[in-house]
């Protein structure tokens, strides 16, 4: 049963996801609609909010005295309003906040691609919806494919969100067994099935793509692409998008602004706030990301480069074994490493080591892929020029790879430093006694629906969050048109 | 072993199944210009490598100036063998000026000394002016002159050079050819470059290797491989060339356009049945009703027309001649050997 609901989410969130994403994507890359920029910007965003804020804010926007209960009762004296918990509630939180990783992933695609098949397909007489149709999108569909995978391996794993909609799951479920000290057993049996179904996900998506590569038959990718003139539907396509901007990234934050500005005023945060200070919340969360994010680009940095230049049997295993992080729900890797720890004992049993691993081994993937995928841009001809030109083998790989992996590097610290920074579960079950941060707060305080304390902490972890993806998007950009060629 | 300046002998290398570099032996002697002609494939790449110590032969010893740099139980690190190599992309460092880019492999010398290198090489390639560019602001050819100062600079034994000039325009080529030959020559580099453009290979080496499966087929100055290939890939490699069969009659061969003079006639006995390699311009093409040759094709390239002609046997040879208005498709031709040629001549078992 909680199988089938899990893998039922996934699927739907995923199938959701695709929808909101896929036009975006294409009317923002690839065609005249007003205000490209804008809204490409704005459905970026979601990234920066963690599901279980945007559940919260659900709950407390539709719930009993939310917002949008609080204007229908004074405008239509509505007496109830009826709660968003449970699958509905779930399928939309999750969906609106993981689209921007489909955006993600098809985004250089669309905007690298060769649009000589395009052009034939219209010379052929096609219109541009069908030239969309068949030649654009199946030309996407790995790209499509693996933001696929990671949206519903996501929600697989996702954890804050179910458990604030109270939508029983697999990781609620975990958590459950753990928390009420049932039996670790059953803990550990639900993880590994878990594991097992993100790991279905994943050979599907691999089975589905097969080995087939899209490749672009001319070298020049440099050209602009023209964008297609859509016509009337300007005015509509943008009002779409300014809809999916308006529920994903402005009724969020205005819905915190709401509770800060309610919280205020009846004066409940500010005691709340001299208890357990914001600023070391804060701090607290900016630590725990900046470590993860050193740790993970340390490790991954020799990883990529092995499994790039010297494909053997160890390295492919090694880069293999740092992927399967991608099918880890983080509860089960932070629930294997309490028991390890809580079998080792007091040297590293509920310190900050043990939850910088914890992290990292979630985080791996991530970095590792940023790393590997500016790695693969780098000729290893620089190398062995360098070695032709007196240097020996280590100082040519550190002095031609590390200036032009630069970019790289700071994509893969930043990726990792947001995946930390909104990370709950890890946090939770593996964090020092006394050691809170924004997550604990947010989350202590909207499991016991204190929706104005949770407040300041939400927005403090938004704005956080939003230098990393700033970075992020600069960094898009720029990679795109450095060092020529 | 004797008094060359780089030795290579009997080396092997295999990649998988694939035995790319068989038995290969081959010198190099100081201060000359040695290029490498091969059909794409044939390894010639894989043998810079091998030089460079970029590849590591299964088999094979390397000699450089009389010191074994590879061998069984020696594998002499590319940076300590003073082997530049010249990469067909050239390999510029993008995130490095033309003048870092230059420094780049003599950084560990004195400040002075690396200055007066700089400044060397840079007024023999002449790059004065482009020091504070990077790169992706320079044309094809002053890549290759930042590539070229950039391994002179550490004043290299030898310069090995991969394709130098496969990435320029077909414009810009001839230039650059005559630009590069001048450096090297001026700069006295020993130079191995390997390319598949058989007017490169002639134009600027002093002696053509040609390379043919993995193995050396020949050594020579250009003239020496045009004119007497030792095979019929040599004689392919260094020059468009047909074959037509015949057998040996005293000092020519009898073919199917008649008697043709041959090459060495001492090592071939009558009745031999051999193949004849003809080379465009060998043959002088007459219109006559009785000529047993039909014109087939004929391809006007301006300064010269190529005919196409089926002997009697149904071979076809390649001729050019300057004229084009008489001679067309359908037309009947004579054809018989320009004055003084000789022909080379494979007999068919070799080949």
């Amino acid at each position: 049963m909680i199988v089938a609901r899990s893998m039922f989410l996934a699927i739907t969130v995923t199938m959701l996801s695709v929808v909101i994403a896929v036009p975006i994507a294409w009317l923002t890359i690839r065609t005249n609609l007003p205000y490209r920029k804008l809204w490409s910007v704005l459905t970026f965003l979601p990234l920066v909010i963690p599901s279980y804020v945007g559940a919260y804010i659900l709950i407390s926007f539709s719930g009993n005295g939310g917002l949008l209960h609080e204007i229908t009762r004074t405008l239509f004296g509505v007496g109830r309003a009826p709660a968003m918990y449970g699958y509905y509630g779930s399928l939309l939180t999750l969906s609106l906040l993981n689209y921007p990783y489909i955006i993600l992933t098809i985004r250089s695609n669309l905007s690298n691609m060769d649009v000589s098949g395009e052009e034939t397909a219209r010379m052929m007489g096609l219109s541009h919806l069908q030239t969309l149709i068949k030649v654009t999108i199946p030309s996407i569909k790995p790209a499509i494919l693996s933001g696929s995978l990671l949206v519903s391996l996501y929600t697989l794993s996702d954890f804050g969100a179910v458990s604030l909609l109270r939508y029983k799951t697999f990781t609620w479920s975990i958590y459950n067994q753990y928390e009420a000290g049932f039996d670790r057993n059953a803990a550990a049996l639900l993880s590994l099935t878990l594991f097992i179904v993100a790991t279905g996900f994943m050979c599907f998506e691999l089975l589905v793509r097969g080995n087939k590569r899209y490749y672009k038959n001319s070298s020049s990718s440099s050209k602009k692409l023209p964008s297609i003139d859509i016509g009337k539907w300007r005015w509509p396509a943008a009002g779409v998008c300014a809809l999916v901007s308006l529920i994903s990234v402005a009724i969020p934050i205005c819905v915190l602004l709401y509770w800060v500005v309610r919280g205020l005023y009846h004066g409940e945060t500010v005691s709340i706030l001299a208890a357990e200070p914001n600023h070391v919340l804060a701090l607290n969360s900016i630590i725990l990301s900046v470590l993860t994010a050193t740790v993970v680009v340390t490790l991954s940095l020799p990883v990529g480069y092995l499994a790039i230049r010297h494909s053997g049997f160890l390295t492919t295993a090694i880069e293999k074994m740092c992927y399967t992080g991608y099918a880890l729900p983080s509860i089960a890797v932070s629930l294997a490493l309490v028991f390890f720890g809580s079998k080792i004992g007091s040297p590293i049993y509920q310190t900050l080591p043990l939850l910088v691993v914890a992290c990292a081994v979630l985080c791996m993937p991530t970095g590792l892929s940023a790393i590997r995928s500016s790695m693969t841009q780098i000729s290893p001809r620089y190398e062995e020029s360098s070695m032709t030109l007196g240097k020996s083998r280590i100082k040519s790989v550190i002095a031609t790879n590390m200036p032009l992996l630069k970019s790289g590097l700071t994509m893969a610290a930043a990726t990792v430093f947001l995946i930390t920074m909104k990370e709950l579960p890890a946090v939770l079950l593996l964090a020092p006694l006394d050691f809170h941060t924004l997550t604990t707060a947010i989350w202590s305080f909207t499991s016991e629906a204190f929706f104005a304390r949770a407040a300041i902490p939400s927005l403090l972890l938004i704005l956080l969050s939003s230098i990393p993806l700033t970075i992020i998007v600069l960094k898009n950009n720029i990679f795109n048109t450095s060092w020529g060629e | 072993m004797g008094d060359f300046l780089l030795e290579c002998s009997n080396l092997n290398i295999n990649f998988g199944q694939n035995h790319v570099i068989k038995n290969l032996n081959m010198h190099l002697l100081a201060g000359e210009i040695l290029s490498i002609l091969g059909p794409s494939g044939c390894g010639k790449t894989t043998l810079l490598r091998i030089i460079a110590g970029l590849e590591n032969p299964s088999q094979g010893n390397i000699y450089l100036k009389n010191h074994k740099i590879f061998g069984p139980n020696i594998n002499l690190q590319p940076s300590n063998r003073n082997i530049g190599m010249i990469f067909q992309d050239y390999a510029l460092f993008p995130h490095l000026t033309v003048e870092k880019n230059i420094l780049f492999g003599i950084s560990n010398l004195e400040k002075k000394i690396q200055d007066e290198n700089s400044e060397r090489v840079q007024q023999l390639t002449r790059l004065e002016g482009l020091k504070d560019r990077y790169p992706h602001e320079l044309s094809g050819g002053q890549q290759q002159r930042v590539a070229i100062a950039r391994t002179l600079a550490t004043n290299p034994t030898v310069l090995l050079m991969d394709e130098p000039f496969s990435n320029l325009d077909a414009s810009l080529r001839l230039s650059v050819r005559m630009e590069m030959e001048q450096i090297l020559k001026s700069s006295n580099t020993t130079t191995i470059f390997v390319t598949h453009d058989r007017e490169e290979a002639f134009s600027i080496s002093d002696r053509v290797a040609i390379m043919v499966e993995g193995a050396i087929q020949q050594v020579g100055p250009p003239d020496q491989i045009y004119f007497w290939p030792n095979s019929k890939e040599s004689a392919l490699m260094s020059g468009n060339c047909d074959f037509i069969k015949g057998s040996v009659s005293g000092e020519s061969v009898n073919t199917s356009i008649g008697a043709l003079p041959m090459r060495m006639p001492e090592t071939f006995s009558d009745g031999d049945q051999v193949e004849v390699a003809i080379r465009q311009t060998d043959l002088s093409m007459e219109p006559t009703p009785t000529g047993k040759n039909i014109v087939v094709r004929k391809d006007f390239r301006g300064d010269e027309t190529i005919f196409w002609v089926k002997t009697p046997h149904g071979e076809v040879i390649q001729c050019k001649h300057k004229i084009h208005t008489t001679l067309f498709p359908g037309l009947k031709v004579k054809l018989s050997p320009v004055q003084y040629t000789k022909f080379n001549v494979f007999s068919i078992s070799n080949c």
